[in-house]
């Protein structure tokens, strides 16, 4: 995952040389944690978005990484990874289909059920519609009400220890980071994502079963 | 001198003046009829309007004055109803008062319901009402009040029944209300924005013009347009801040976030600088860093939500009805729900609402049933769950308005609690594990004698004759498992199928005795004994059963399956020959759970009658850490007392160092006794070990919990701590419900302990419990037909083992 995460990176770079130093910090972010987690970098991230620069490194990674205990580092990075994965769903149905994950989650599975089950009752034609109704929304309500939830553990641990020392109000960095969540389900929607990738989906999910 | 022709002449022309005057005569004659007969006419038709009007008048007279004779019978009816005493006092004393016990309320009352019966058949007369004793009994109950504070809306609600709404009273006020009323309507259809006029002239109805409009477009009137406007500048900003560090998208933020709060103004008429305009801009500086405005915007995720609800749905509902969306519309319906949920709050009254429906849930059922109550929450939901009530704002106020000293007292209670718990463990898992070693001990002796016994008994049902899978077929099984990758396993059992198809083959091929069939044909008594003795490993009819359902699931293009439908025609009709009663199905079931596991655990039988005169017990609880299919069957033999002793005996015997407490190594196992144990469906191994785990998550909490109280004692710690309590609570709650609420109540806050409670009730909020039940239904039935059991089971099988 570590490899897959640079070559990620190292693209975009590719992209975007003039914004080389960032992606150093991500990086770097990232490979300071022992076991692969987004919930650090994205933590990190949130602050830097809130002070509007990266001057502030030292205090989030200190913050992070000597405020929070062990356990509660790896609750977080569950809920982060949890709610990640809701987001990409909805941003791309493209991650539902895919069964390349070592291990595959009890949503993503339910999911591609559900994907699976309405491509054999309706066929590929007729499944956006239902699909829509049956598993984007669902999906959508997974995502919002639970990252909107106060006693979500995002907000009740993550964001006051987060801000500590800085001159932020844990209030602030709660609701910055449930924006930085629910994005991707809103790009996904912007740029029609379900409706585009779907068609080809159902071709690949058809050719599988013929196989 | 006139001639005569002359005077002829004169004649002439005089008659024919006169003949000319008399036609200018005769004609004005008949005009003057005409305009007689007009002037009669209209007399007659103005003395007709007049009569009319004056009739008219007489009426509008009569009903003018009628109409004020029922005002002030309503009036006067709630008055007296107001002035005398309410509720079941007032009642008591008016039935006092039929008994001739007057007083003041007595009285008013006797009045009032002499008004009331005049009023009831008014409005029995005005709404063409049948005279029934049910329609009377039906209006009576609707006028009567039952407190004061009823009689406003009721007396209102009179009125407009006997048609005197109070409103009609100002005509032209009215009059001109309604037009103003049906220019603002046109006006917002051309442009949904343009709000209400105000000018100096209308000024004085100001007030009623808003209230109007307010019943009027209760639609609109959810979202304030005007705040809409807001939450575009505000996702304008938000989209800006937030997702600047994301260059992949930068550039469509960009271009979105630089049209956005144009289209918004567009689209909604507001000028620059306009109040509207300004509002949008500083609720969009809102989402910059230290805008504290924020706090103070409590409107804004009922508006957010509004807009993510009908803009955000409405929009994919369109889409699946293939109509075209607009991007902006999308867009803005988007940011306007990430706004809200940014802000994250429910509206007040939404909190007031849930918490009052949870309220009277919990007041309905007992808290030491909270199945009920999720049940109940559920019913009376419309998407408010016990769950919701909980966790909405007010008891987060409540508990972070406690104060340190509370929650240290509060925390000492925790530990108490946890301290009784920890004793009550120590009771009901008592550390003897020697104990357990007579039940093992006996538990051996009975099994080997049933071992003994099970040929006899085997024969004596019939199983030791034909009923037997016969050598011939044994192998065409056996080869079948080996030879066809891809088949069904023949061996329905836990294990690895790599290695029992591995020993069916080793059997048949070595040890198999090879007088299996006498000269008659028929099976030997070395072969039958052979087969009992290890059909732990050999197919079974069981098997055969399972075995015959995974066949009809196998694709019908596959090339074997020929050769397994035929093994299935044979077994079958051996099976259903020879097991009519399915004795040896039962039989051989009976083997293979209860005496094959000791069978095969002779040494440790050893071991355990050793172990009665040794020093350590540790190879007995080593044994059980053991996480295999014949220990788990050996443990599950063991007496309930037995199977406690030996889960105290495996955690005392993890203790670090000999001085550690009990309540310190329960904290530390967490999740570590054998998986056999944890997912037990024995419902008694499953409640020990509930109690354990959930022992075991209070401690560590109540660890975290101590060590935060030392520093400051802040609510948020409390509150992590009551979350991480909350699976010892149910766990004891589970045990011990009285205890527990009890406990619940004095140490914690009786909300506090309900919440932590319930809250373990509401597992995380996944996919699942989203969808429809239906649809979990079809995909639980479509799983049962792809072949259950087997499917499970095929499923934790790699594809790469199954083609080698």
């Amino acid at each position: 995952m570590h490899k897959k995460v640079r070559e990620i990176m190292n693209a975009h770079e590719k992209e975007h040389p003039e914004e080389r130093h960032l992606n150093d910090f991500a990086i770097e972010d990232l490979m300071s944690l022992k076991e692969i987690s987004p919930a650090k970098p994205l933590a990190m991230h949130v602050g830097y978005a809130l002070d509007r620069h990266h001057k502030n490194r030292d205090l989030y990674g200190k913050n992070y990484d000597h405020l929070l205990k062990p356990e509660e580092k790896k609750e977080i990075s569950d809920e982060i990874f949890e709610l990640s994965e809701i987001a990409a769903m909805l941003h791309d149905p493209e991650y539902i289909a895919d069964t390349s994950h070592n291990v595959s989650s009890e949503n993503q599975s339910l999911a591609r059920e559900i994907l699976e089950h309405h491509l054999n009752l309706h066929g590929p034609e007729k499944s956006h519609d239902h699909l829509l109704e049956e598993l984007k929304k669902p999906l959508l309500d997974t995502l919002l009400d639970r990252s909107i939830d106060e006693q979500n553990i995002l907000h009740q641990l993550l964001s006051p220890k987060m801000v500590h020392g800085s001159k932020h109000h844990p209030k602030d960095y709660s609701e910055m980071l449930k924006g930085f969540l629910v994005w991707p389900a809103f790009d996904g929607h912007h740029k029609d994502h379900w409706k585009k990738k779907l068609p080809e989906i159902f071709k690949m999910l058809q050719g599988e079963k013929n196989a | 001198m006139p001639s005569l022709f002359d005077a002829l002449e004169g004649l002439s022309r005089g008659v024919s003046e006169s003949d000319k005057n008399l036609g200018l005569y005769l004609k004005h004659e008949e005009n003057e009829e005409d305009r007689e007969l007009d002037r009669a006419i209209k007399q007659a038709k103005l003395a007709e309007i007049l009569q009319k009007r004056a009739s008219l008048e007489e009426t509008l007279l009569e009903n003018e004055k009628k109409a004020e004779n029922l005002k002030g019978l309503v009036d006067r009816f709630y008055q007296l109803y107001g002035g005398s005493t309410a509720g079941v006092l007032g009642k008591l004393q008016e039935k006092a008062g039929d008994l001739g016990i007057a007083s003041d309320t007595s009285n008013k009352r006797k009045e009032a319901n002499v008004l009331r019966e005049e009023l009831i058949g008014e409005i029995l007369k005005q709404k063409g009402l049948p005279k029934t004793k049910q329609t009377y009994e039906m209006i009576k109950k609707e006028i009567t009040p039952s407190s004061h504070a009823e009689i406003p809306s009721l007396k209102k609600g009179v009125m407009h029944l006997i048609g005197l709404d109070e409103e009609e009273e100002d005509a032209d006020v009215d009059s001109k209300l309604s037009a103003l009323d049906k220019e603002e309507t046109v006006s917002e259809e051309k442009n949904p924005d343009i709000g209400i006029p105000i000018s100096e002239d209308n000024d004085g109805i100001l007030k009623k013009i808003g209230k109007g409009i307010w019943k009027a477009h209760k639609p609109i009137r959810e979202i304030n347009k005007s705040m809409v406007k807001g939450l575009g500048n505000m996702g304008k900003g938000a989209l800006k801040l937030a997702f600047a560090p994301m260059p992949d998208i930068k550039d469509e933020i960009d271009v979105i976030s630089e049209n956005l709060g144009k289209k918004y103004n567009e689209k909604m008429g507001v000028k620059e600088g306009s109040w509207e305009d300004v509002v949008g801009t500083n609720l969009g500086e809102m989402m910059f860093p230290g805008g504290g405005l924020l706090k103070g915007a409590k409107w804004l995720p009922k508006i957010g939500k509004a807009m993510l609800g009908g803009g955000l749905f409405g929009a994919l509902k369109a889409s699946a009805d293939n109509k075209n969306i607009p991007k902006e519309a999308l867009t803005g319906a988007a940011i306007g729900g990430v706004g809200s949920k940014v802000a994250g709050k429910l509206s007040k009254k939404g909190s007031k609402t849930k918490l009052k429906k949870f309220e009277d849930i919990r007041k309905g059922a007992h808290i030491t049933d909270p199945e009920e109550i999720m049940k109940q929450a559920e019913i009376l939901g419309e998407g408010a769950t016990i769950a919701e009530a909980v966790q909405n704002p007010y008891y987060t106020e409540k508990l972070r308005g406690m104060t340190s000293r509370s929650n240290k007292a509060r925390m000492k209670g925790m530990s108490e609690s946890i301290s009784k718990a920890v004793d009550s463990f120590e009771k009901d898992f008592p550390n003897e594990p020697r104990k357990v070693f007579s039940s093992i001990e006996n538990n051996f002796s009975k099994a080997i004698e049933d071992s003994n016994l099970l040929y006899d008994t085997a024969k004596e049902i019939g199983i030791g004759q034909e009923g037997l899978l016969n050598p011939k077929t044994l192998r065409a099984y056996a080869a079948l498992s080996t030879d066809f990758p891809g088949a069904p396993p023949l061996k329905m059992r836990k294990g690895s199928i790599d290695k029992i198809n591995q020993e069916l083959k080793q059997f048949v091929s070595f040890s198999m005795p090879r007088n299996a069939v006498d000269s008659n044909g028929n099976l030997t008594k070395e072969y039958k004994s052979w087969y009992i003795q290890n059909f732990d490993e050999l197919p079974n009819a069981e098997d055969l059963l399972k075995f015959r359902k995974a066949i009809k699931n196998i694709p019908r293009d596959t090339p074997y399956r020929a050769n397994v439908e035929q093994l299935e025609r044979e077994f079958g009709e051996l099976v259903e020959k020879n097991d009519p009663t399915g004795k040896m199905k039962k039989a051989i079931k009976n083997y293979a759970e209860k005496v094959a596991p000791y069978q095969n655990q002779k040494e440790f039988a050893k071991e355990v009658k050793n172990l009665r005169y040794s020093d350590t017990i540790d190879p007995a609880l080593k044994f059980f850490e053991k996480d295999t299919y014949e220990v788990e069957r050996i443990f599950n033999d063991l007496p309930k007392e037995d199977k406690r002793r030996v889960i105290a005996g495996l955690i005392n015997s993890r203790k670090s160092y000999p001085k550690e407490t009990l309540s310190r190594a329960i904290a530390r196992e967490d999740k570590r006794l054998p998986s056999y144990m944890r997912n037990s469906k024995d419902p008694e191994v499953k409640k020990m070990v509930k109690e354990f785990e959930s022992l075991s998550s209070a401690n560590k909490a109540l660890t975290g919990l101590q060590t935060a109280m030392k520093d400051k004692g802040s609510a948020t710690e409390v509150k992590r701590g009551v979350k991480k309590l909350a699976p010892f609570l149910a766990g004891y709650a589970a045990k011990n419900p009285t205890a527990a609420t009890l406990m619940g109540s004095a140490y914690l806050g009786r909300k506090v302990y309900e919440k932590a409670l319930l809250k373990q009730l509401n597992a995380k909020k996944n996919l699942r419990y989203y969808l429809k039940p239906e649809l979990l239904e079809d995909l639980a039935r479509e799983k049962e037909l792809r072949g259950q059991d087997l499917g499970a089971y095929l499923g934790k099988v790699p594809r790469e083992k199954e083609k080698n």
